[in-house]
């Protein structure tokens, strides 16, 4: 059943010119204004890293670093990035030299279908620079004191990304590895 | 999903302005719950005027000494903030166990029940 719609609306795509700067290449597209980054990735630039998952922001395969946070590309209107800096999973390596966190995932085998890892990978690169920054977690103790990444505290961080294979621990062995523990 | 024009508010007046003369038409900001529901059919816009780059990021202590947070400033970052977290700490602490689906996902959605906080939500 089609949804109920305002008499003014319209049934014809309305498009927009947008620019978005996705793994340090530039791209000019025209969208139409309902295309999330994520299907303008995949679909437009054909940069496939990033996965759609559940498509509504529960299981965050999806996750890229956007203007350099994570995000969730799936509820992410591209019309309203205009101008964004988009790293997907995939531009975090150096040619060939992977990225720390990109090695250490496959040092633990912290993948067994691999769908989730480019949002994983995403996620705990970012993950650790909010730490960095001081961002506090829901089992961050107390208010005060420098805060230790424990095993507790990157489950938490990472826990907006679900893994159907179960690769936890050697994605927390991965995240243990990058921070030299 | 119904099509829909895109309007980026220059100002909260004009925004506001704007969505309260015009059927159909809804602010954007974040879009974790107005796109999912566009998604799901549940909203049908015709206009999203989007006010997530309006100045309103900041947290403050404005002049009667209270505290004022920006209706843009994200609930991991005003969970993150030294005045919220030296001055509200249930607040700040709420905001980390929040339910946010969206990134960045410092708090979750698939956090244990009960939660290991003191506080149990309600």
């Amino acid at each position: 059943m089609s949804p109920v719609r305002p008499s003014s609306a319209r049934s014809e795509p309305i498009e927009t010119p947008l620019k978005l700067r996705v793994d340090g290449e530039h791209h000019e597209l025209t969208v139409d204004t309902r295309t999330t980054i994520l299907d303008a990735l995949r679909d437009r630039l054909g940069n496939t890293a990033a996965k759609k998952g559940c498509d509504h922001g529960q299981c965050a395969a999806c996750t890229v670093l956007l203007d350099g946070r994570r995000a969730l590309t799936c509820l992410a209107l591209a019309v309203a990035h205009d101008g964004a800096d988009i790293v997907t999973a995939a531009g975090l390596a150096e040619r060939d030299d992977l990225h720390p966190m990109q090695q250490a995932f496959l040092d633990h085998d912290a993948l067994q279908c691999g769908y989730c890892t480019p949002g994983q990978i995403c996620s705990a690169v970012a993950m650790l620079e909010e730490f960095a920054a001081g961002h506090p977690s829901a089992v961050t103790a107390g208010q005060d004191g420098p805060m230790e990444l424990t095993t507790e505290e990157i489950r938490e961080r990472l826990s907006g990304n679900l893994c159907r294979c179960g690769a936890y621990d050697g994605i927390v062995a991965a995240v243990r590895q990058v921070t030299g523990r | 999903m119904i099509p829909f024009d895109y309007d980026r508010a220059v100002d909260a007046r004009s925004a506001v302005e704007t969505v309260a003369s015009r059927p159909g038409a809804a602010l954007l900001s974040g879009g974790t719950n107005l796109v999912d529901h566009m998604k799901l059919g549940l909203a049908t816009p015709d206009l999203l005027v989007d006010v997530s780059r309006l100045p309103l990021d900041t947290v403050e202590i404005t002049q009667d000494g209270r505290v004022r947070i920006g209706a843009t400033v994200r609930n991991s970052d005003a969970a993150a903030h030294p005045l919220i977290r030296e001055r509200y700490p249930a607040l700040s602490s709420a905001l980390r166990t929040a339910r946010c689906a969206t990134a960045p996902p410092t708090h979750s959605r698939w956090s244990p029940w009960p939660p290991r906080s003191p506080s149990r939500m309600g």
